[in-house]
């Protein structure tokens, strides 16, 4: 593989500081070898580091970080035992549990509510009475295929029959059922999607600041 | 168990079990171990080697509370590191509440000064320790982990909660900046009479 002299020169700090992984520090090690200019700037980073020891923190000495310690463990406040911290209460999963549960019963209603809806407009039983639905039946022209139509057409009677409601029901109803209840459900199961993500992230931001 | 997930290097485990279960002289000397990398990373962030020790005291004390908590998905000085540095970086915003912490908070070292010949060493670690001083709080805390206390950039990414290219590019900056305020120091011969080396050479 050809590496050129800038990519080896943006990678001088990270090999200096031995991060780099075996393939690429031998190369560095032949290159630094061959070119004068990085085998300076690398130079340059050696020297810096060392310099920056002259810098050594006062009084660091292994006595001292004994008192401080033994100070410490004088200073500590009563914990309870890490059993009873680590037991959940039942808000501490029932809430978010509850919030996953409620939050797929909405999606997995809204998806049979749309596929039902879908069945029936391609079915061909009722006329779809919006825009909206003229636009659906326009891009999917496969939808009114008679190989479809049979299947979606016993699809929707075993639906109905299961449900235990008739399969004639009057079109201004799938009309209500399209244009309003469908999209209500839609939106807000994506609330509820969102508002679980935000929770979720609010959680682990609060948990990283109480560090 | 989740804190058997992490390669424990330093034995410490023996330590942090009875830690978690609430015994104060384990976590003594849990702390007596990272005391001299807490107030280490305190005192390089302020200079002041008081204010250190009494960060260093607050965030063990924080990790003492928090400690049941931890779940051992990173090592102990990196989980250690991360509370250390929250603590410092909260105080310094609270010194400086309108001083971003990733704008310069002392006035840089005298990098436009001609070449210094004879730095007396007490001098030398001035000029280091202001050059140091006068980085930005988020690239002097990166440097810091990395120079002084070694920590690798993955663990300085975990303790930062900061990507590594983000680690990289404040290192890069860091650097750059104190290539530029330490050029009078840099110039000196490491190794003659009135050179630098002698009394840093063991310091890593």
């Amino acid at each position: 593989m050809q590496v050129t002299h800038d990519e080896l020169v943006s990678l001088l700090a990270a090999f200096a500081d031995g991060e780099l992984e075996p393939r690429r520090r031998m190369l560095m090690e032949e290159h630094v070898r061959q070119c004068a200019e990085c085998a300076r700037r690398l130079e340059e980073l050696r020297r810096l580091s060392r310099a920056l020891h002259i810098w050594e923190v006062p009084g660091a000495t292994a006595e001292r970080a004994r008192a401080l310690s033994s100070a410490l463990v004088q200073m500590l406040p009563h914990r309870p035992a890490v059993s009873h911290l680590r037991r959940p209460s039942w808000i501490t999963w029932a809430f978010p549990a509850g919030l996953v549960v409620w939050g797929a019963l909405v999606e997995a209603a809204a998806v049979l509510t749309m596929a039902f809806g879908l069945a029936v407009m391609a079915a061909g039983l009722f006329a779809p009475a919006n825009a909206w639905l003229s636009w659906l039946a326009g891009i999917f022209p496969s939808l009114n295929a008679p190989g479809w139509l049979e299947t979606i057409q016993g699809l929707r009677d075993l639906g109905c029959q299961v449900l235990g409601i008739s399969s004639t029901l009057p079109a201004s109803l799938w009309d209500w059922l399209m244009s309003f209840l469908m999209p209500t459900i839609v939106f807000v199961s994506l609330l509820a999607v969102v508002c679980l993500g935000m929770w979720g992230w609010f959680g682990v931001q609060m948990a990283r600041r109480q560090l | 168990m989740a804190q058997d997930t992490h390669p424990d290097p330093n034995g410490e485990a023996i330590l942090l079990a009875p830690s978690r279960a609430g015994d104060k002289e384990a976590f003594g000397m849990l702390a007596q171990r990272y005391c001299s990398f807490a107030v280490g990373v305190a005192y390089r962030m302020t200079g002041n080697s008081q204010l250190a020790e009494d960060l260093a005291q607050e965030a063990f004390i924080k990790a003492w509370r928090k400690l049941p908590q931890f779940r051992g998905d990173c090592s102990f000085r990196v989980w250690l590191g991360r509370i250390v540095t929250n603590t410092t970086l909260d105080y310094l915003r609270r010194q400086n509440p309108e001083q971003p912490l990733d704008e310069t908070l002392l006035p840089a070292g005298p990098a436009e000064e001609a070449p210094l010949r004879h730095l007396e060493r007490e001098e030398m670690r001035q000029l280091v320790r202001q050059a140091v001083l006068s980085l930005p709080a988020q690239c002097r805390v990166a440097l810091i982990l990395r120079e002084y206390e070694g920590l690798s950039y993955r663990e300085i990414a975990e303790t930062l909660d900061i990507p590594m290219g983000t680690v990289m590019s404040r290192l890069h900056y860091a650097r750059q900046l104190l290539r530029e305020r330490l050029a009078p120091l840099l110039e000196l011969p490491e190794h003659s009479a009135g050179g630098w080396r002698e009394d840093a050479s063991d310091a890593r």
